[in-house]
């Protein structure tokens, strides 16, 4: 796959808003040339007042048609801004848009991979921050491509000396900025991915400060952040030091072409070899012809900017997402259908291969090989990173296999629409989510054309009616992180509703390991084995009960299979099952006596 | 207001790096307004000197013209290198300073929820007030000493036009920058709790992929309301860089008006001969190119609402009342003992309490289990010995005198812990180490590694003990996390009580078995304390107390 820069990102996204971004820049070449009409009629008043011996009086046609000149500028100024702004802030909607239905369908095995809090931040910040490359960047890139070069067609005919030294020192300026900052340019952008480092630094020290607190460690932290902000600012001093001179070179081309275009100009006025009007007209143009190239200053900073903050905006976009393939099969029937791993290898993060500190490349799993046959239930158990919710994610395609195939009867899962085969199951995750909306929306997610009395026949088996008529709205009570707030056991069961209403022929679940209250859990408990008779029902088990009424148990380390059995089998045939068993019965006996 | 003027005196210790890098801005902002003004004056006197025939002393304006280019060059480099430099250090004095604020209040400051958000507001917020400097204050200043400084010197030849030239700068520095940051403040501050739902609905969304692809039927509702969102937000800006655009650009009018009237005034005065050409060619263009140079200030104040909110958040969280300490007894030669007595707490007055009743008492060389499923509790147990949280009643004594009375200081050096979910740094497996024992030598790390089954998996890595493991520990797996911040509960010797939270959470259960056991042997040699943390049976047979919060004489 062909990777895309963040800058080519940022110019891919231009065609969402092309007319906007086209109108201002054109209008903006107007308002840019009206300058040179306006220096015309300057010089052409103080000729007269000066030189033509003009009355006051009869000048005031002209102030006016000056006058009229500025607020073209000011009109056409002001439209040629209003347009990129309206341009930059249509692009941010759309990218707000497009990229958050596009993480949608990356699904989480890709954001935990970025960290939510890196997407988070880059689709609201983030987004924030681009408007710059539309509203200061691009305008200014195209104004120092146009503006000069009219301003460099009036000069020359009028006078060619001033016009050389134009022509001469405004390549220079650009090459000189390019000369000086090559070096700095490379040593800029480490300086600021250190400052980011120390800012991430600073966050690190807020984040920990309990853990800094009761190691008595505050105050050697402080210290730290204060000597490594000290280093930072006498090494980024260096660096500025030089980076600087690129800008200095700008501003010094630009000023001594001014100062050096005024005084030859005069010289050459005392020599009379020119008249005075062109001379003037040509001093007024001189700072407007570099004044382009002055800009470029800032908008090379705000540039920079938005394509740091573009980074990962471009990798969200660029990032491969399942989707339906060509030849869509039809999902088998699944009362009869094997689900079958065949020799899967799966890792994450490959890009964490490249890293130079890397620790340790995860791979969740290797070389497994499983047979699910309809409508059995299936334990999977093994400690924490054994691979086991890698298998779900399998299942469920949040994730694809780095080698082997998944086969669903005699159709490899590849080959199936991943929408409809989702359909087929019923997935309870560990720590389910609420969504933006009423609780009744929430529910009728697993089933949308489900009516407003399945849903309630639903919540009544499931015994979760009472709690959600006593709720302030009922079932039309908002919830999710603003909503209404309800305790973990709820929130379970509602989720529990939400796959319910699927009626799916496949349930997949991540059992809670956080042990709620009694009463709950039989609740749950209880609902769940109505809910999966007569299906297939894949569990990451943590409890026992789970795990012995199991059809086959599963048990997984290091992302291999260590056994595959029924209860009975694994009791004889493994001391490390026998042992786990007796540690999570003493979990059992726990909860009872605490009853 | 009063926000900005606190931020202002957080700075008063940089106040020369401050006041030598406006001073040098100004310098350079002028020379470049008086360069136009000079060659204007010097083209049009060498052009009548050409007409006229009469001599002219050439040398001086051409020097000034010189001069001005020059410090205009040479003052825009340093006045970049002395802003950077101030900057830099105001940057570390905001950092410094919020974070010695913060201390006191926390964690209770972030409430009992995980306050990530918080913290990355807080983040955003210090790099906003950060840029108040180089982003407001230098360039204000300079526009305000500037405007007066052009405002004299046009005095010298008229009056009139003084007062001319004060209300178009006024116009400039004072009215259209007051009328942007009124009108964007307005607008921004009505879309905020907008912006925060929005937020707040694509963190739920992204927490909740998963869901959201097995049953995608999300209710239109949630889609509409965050296009509706998204519609307001483009609105919103769309309004508020609209108000900008207009102050930006009225510049080009004050600067047409200015010229106009310049020439207006001073044409007369010309005629009567009170006012040389050169002279109304100078002032012209003098006056147009200052307005030019200082009207840029206007879209600055677009920013400026965030920095007064950025800057109100930063000081509601310092401004946190901290209760008087009165920690004063020394409690460091009696003999350890840890009591609770009648502990009742909860978080906050609506809550359920967390426990009550609680009472244990814990001595030296005594190991005690406190049991329970998760949310009974037992973390807040080490919020409260630290102090972190105050008991709505009861009381906790420390070495049999009342925490309340005992130093920060004091209870670190007692306790020694490896949290439920521990925080680790981005730093070197050694320096995370000796952040609980700054004097542990490398015998000591290998030690405390070695307990925990972790020494030779660190030895293999390429850089050993010096790798970095990463933002948050990204580098290890969970299990080493864990096993890590043991090692680093371990590794502090000097306390007289270890607590372990959950110690076996994300290990497999055999390493669990091993890992507590040298554990026990070492505190029993060293007739140290324990509290154990945990939700399973794992090694509370060894235990002297059980505590188990999930009776109901507890809840």
């Amino acid at each position: 796959m062909k990777t895309l820069e963040p800058e080519q990102f940022l110019k891919q996204q231009k065609s969402l808003s092309a007319k906007s971004l086209k109108t201002s820049i054109y209008i903006a070449y107007i308002a840019g040339i009206a300058v040179i009409f306006q220096a015309y009629l300057l010089a052409y008043i103080i000729d007269g007042l000066a030189f033509k011996d003009i009355k006051p009086l009869q000048i005031t046609p002209y102030l006016l048609a000056l006058g009229a000149v500025f607020l073209f500028r000011y009109v056409f100024q002001l439209m040629s801004d209003n347009f990129a702004l309206k341009a930059a802030s249509h692009i941010q909607k759309q990218l707000r848009l497009s990229l958050r239905e596009k993480l949608r369908k990356l699904g989480p095995v890709y954001i935990a991979q970025k960290g939510s809090a890196a997407l988070l931040s880059g689709l609201t910040d983030g987004i924030d921050t681009i408007s710059k490359y539309y509203q200061i960047y691009l305008p200014a890139k195209a104004m120092m491509s146009g503006v000069p070069l009219c301003i460099l067609l009036v000069v020359f005919p009028l006078d060619w000396l001033s016009g050389l030294i134009m022509l001469i020192t405004a390549p220079l300026i650009p090459v000189f900025m390019i000369l000086i900052g090559k070096g700095a340019e490379k040593k800029n952008q480490a300086q600021w991915e250190k400052l980011n480092r120390m800012s991430n630094h600073f966050l690190d020290s807020i984040q920990g400060l309990s853990t800094l607190k009761m190691f008595g460690a505050v105050k050697r932290e402080t210290k730290e952040l204060e000597n490594s902000s000290e280093i930072y600012r006498r090494e980024t001093m260096g660096v500025l030091r030089i980076a600087f001179l690129s800008s200095v070179t700008l501003e010094f081309f630009s000023t001594v072409s001014i100062a050096l275009v005024a005084v030859i100009i005069g010289f050459r006025l005392m020599w009379a070899e020119i008249d005075f009007f062109t001379g003037f007209f040509i001093l007024l143009l001189a700072p407007e012809f570099y004044a382009p190239l002055r800009k470029m200053g800032t908008a090379y900073h705000a540039r920079m900017e938005s394509i740091g903050a573009a980074d990962i905006l471009c990798d969200i976009d660029q990032a491969k997402a399942i989707e339906p393939c060509d030849k869509t099969n039809d999902v088998p029937n699944l009362s009869k259908a094997v689900i079958k791993f065949e020799n899967i290898t799966c890792s994450y993060d490959h890009q964490s291969q490249k890293r130079a500190d890397d620790i340790e490349v995860k791979q969740a799993l290797s070389h497994i090989n499983i047979t699910i046959n309809p409508n059995t239930h299936i334990a999977l158990i093994g400690p924490s990173g054994a691979g086991k919710s890698t298998i779900l994610s399998l299942i469920l395609r949040f994730i694809e296999p780095e080698s082997g195939e998944i086969h669903i009867g005699d159709v490899n899962i590849k080959d199936l629409d991943p929408v409809q085969w989702r359909h087929q199951i019923s997935w309870i995750s560990q720590n389910p989510t609420l969504f933006y909306g009423t609780v009744m929306d929430n529910i009728r997610m697993g089933n949308a054309a489900a009516s407003d009395a399945d849903i309630l026949s639903v919540c009544k088996k499931l015994k979760i009616h009472d709690f959600i008529s006593s709720l302030p709205k009922g079932y039309e009570t908002e919830v999710g992180e603003r909503g209404y707030g309800i305790s973990g056991g709820q929130l379970q069961r509602i989720a529990i509703a939400r796959a319910f209403l699927r009626d799916a022929p496949i349930i997949l679940m991540d059992e809670p390991t956080a042990s709620l209250d009694r009463e709950t859990e039989e609740l749950i408990q209880s609902s769940i084995d109505e809910l999966s008779r007569g299906k297939t029902c894949i569990t990451i088990a943590h409890r026992l009960q789970t795990i012995q009424k199991a059809d086959q148990i599963i048990y997984m380390d290091h992302g291999s299979i260590i056994h595959n059995a029924k209860h009975e089998d694994l009791i004889k045939q493994s001391s490390e099952y026998k042992a786990l068993i007796e540690y999570e019965l003493q979990d059992v006996d726990m909860k009872e006596r605490s009853k | 207001m009063n926000e900005l003027m606190r931020l202002l005196k957080l700075f008063d210790r940089y106040r020369a790096w401050i006041i030598i890098g406006i001073l040098v801005a100004l310098c350079s902002a002028l020379a470049n307004i008086l360069l136009m003004g000079a060659s204007g004056w010097f083209i049009t006197a060498m052009g009548l000197a050409g007409v006229g025939g009469a001599a002219i002393n050439y040398f001086t304006p051409a020097a000034i013209i010189r001069a001005c280019a020059i410090v205009r060059t040479g003052g825009r480099y340093g006045e970049r290198l002395l802003t950077h430099e101030a900057t830099f250090r105001i940057i570390s004095r905001l950092r410094l300073w919020f974070y010695s604020a913060l201390e006191p209040h926390f964690p209770a400051v972030l409430g009992r929820a995980r306050g990530g958000d918080m913290l990355s507001r807080v983040r955003a917020d210090i790099d906003t007030l950060e840029r108040f400097y180089l982003g407001f204050i230098v360039p204000i200043s300079v526009a305000v000493l500037s405007s007066i400084c052009i405002t004299l010197a046009v005095s010298f030849y008229s009056l009139k036009l003084a007062v001319l030239v004060f209300a178009l700068f006024s116009i400039a520095i004072i009215i259209l920058p007051l009328w942007v940051f009124k009108k964007t403040y307005q607008h921004e501050g009505a879309f905020i709790t907008d912006a925060a739902q929005m937020r707040a609905q694509l963190a739920e969304e992204l927490q909740g992929a998963g869901e959201l692809l097995v049953y995608e039927h999300v209710a239109q509702s949630a889609e509409n309301n965050y296009e509706t969102l998204s519609n307001k937000l483009e609105e919103m800006q769309n309004r508020v860089g609209t108000y900008a655009n207009h102050a930006q650009n009225a510049v080009i009018l004050l600067c047409g008006f200015a010229v106009i009237a310049t020439i207006y005034l001073m044409a007369p005065n010309v005629e009567a001969e009170t006012l040389s050409k050169a002279n109304l060619v100078m002032l012209a263009l003098l006056i147009f190119s200052a307005i030019e140079s200082v009207g840029g200030i206007s879209a600055a104040f677009q920013g400026l609402g965030r920095v007064i909110r950025a800057a109100k958040r930063i000081f509601e969280i310092v401004d946190k009342p901290v209760s008087a300490l009165n920690d004063t007894k020394d409690i460091l030669n009696s003999e350890f003992s840890l009591e609770f007595r009648n502990v009742h707490f909860k978080y906050n007055q609506d809550n359920a309490p967390i426990f009550k009743n609680l009472s244990f008492k814990l001595k030296e060389n005594q190991k005690i289990c406190i049991l329970g499923p998760s949310g009974a509790g037992k973390s807040t147990i080490i919020d409260l010995i630290f102090k972190f949280w105050v008991p709505n009643e009861g009381e906790i004594a420390l070495n049999g005198e009342d925490l309340c009375n005992i130093a920060h200081s004091d209870i670190n050096k007692l306790f020694s812990v490896a949290p439920q979910i521990p925080y680790v740094f981005n730093k070197t497996i050694k320096d995370n180490l000796h952040l609980a024992n700054p004097n542990a030598t490398d015998k000591d790390i290998d030690w405390a590694l070695d307990m925990v089954e972790l020494l030779e998996d660190f030895r293999a890595l390429p850089k050993g003990l010096q790798s970095y493991i990463g933002e948050h520990g990204k580098q290890l797996s969970g299990g080493q996390l864990k096993r890590l911040s043991l090692a680093r509960a371990l590794i502090n010797k000097d306390a007289k009580c270890l607590i372990l939270d959950e110690p076996g959470e994300a290990l497999d259960y055999k390493m669990e078995q091993r890992i507590l056991e040298r554990i026990f042997n070492y505190l029993d040699q060293n007739e140290k304390s324990l509290i154990l943390i945990t939700h399973r049976r794992e090694g509370i047979d060894k235990t002297d107390l059980l505590i188990d919060l999930s009776a109901p004489e507890f809840s």
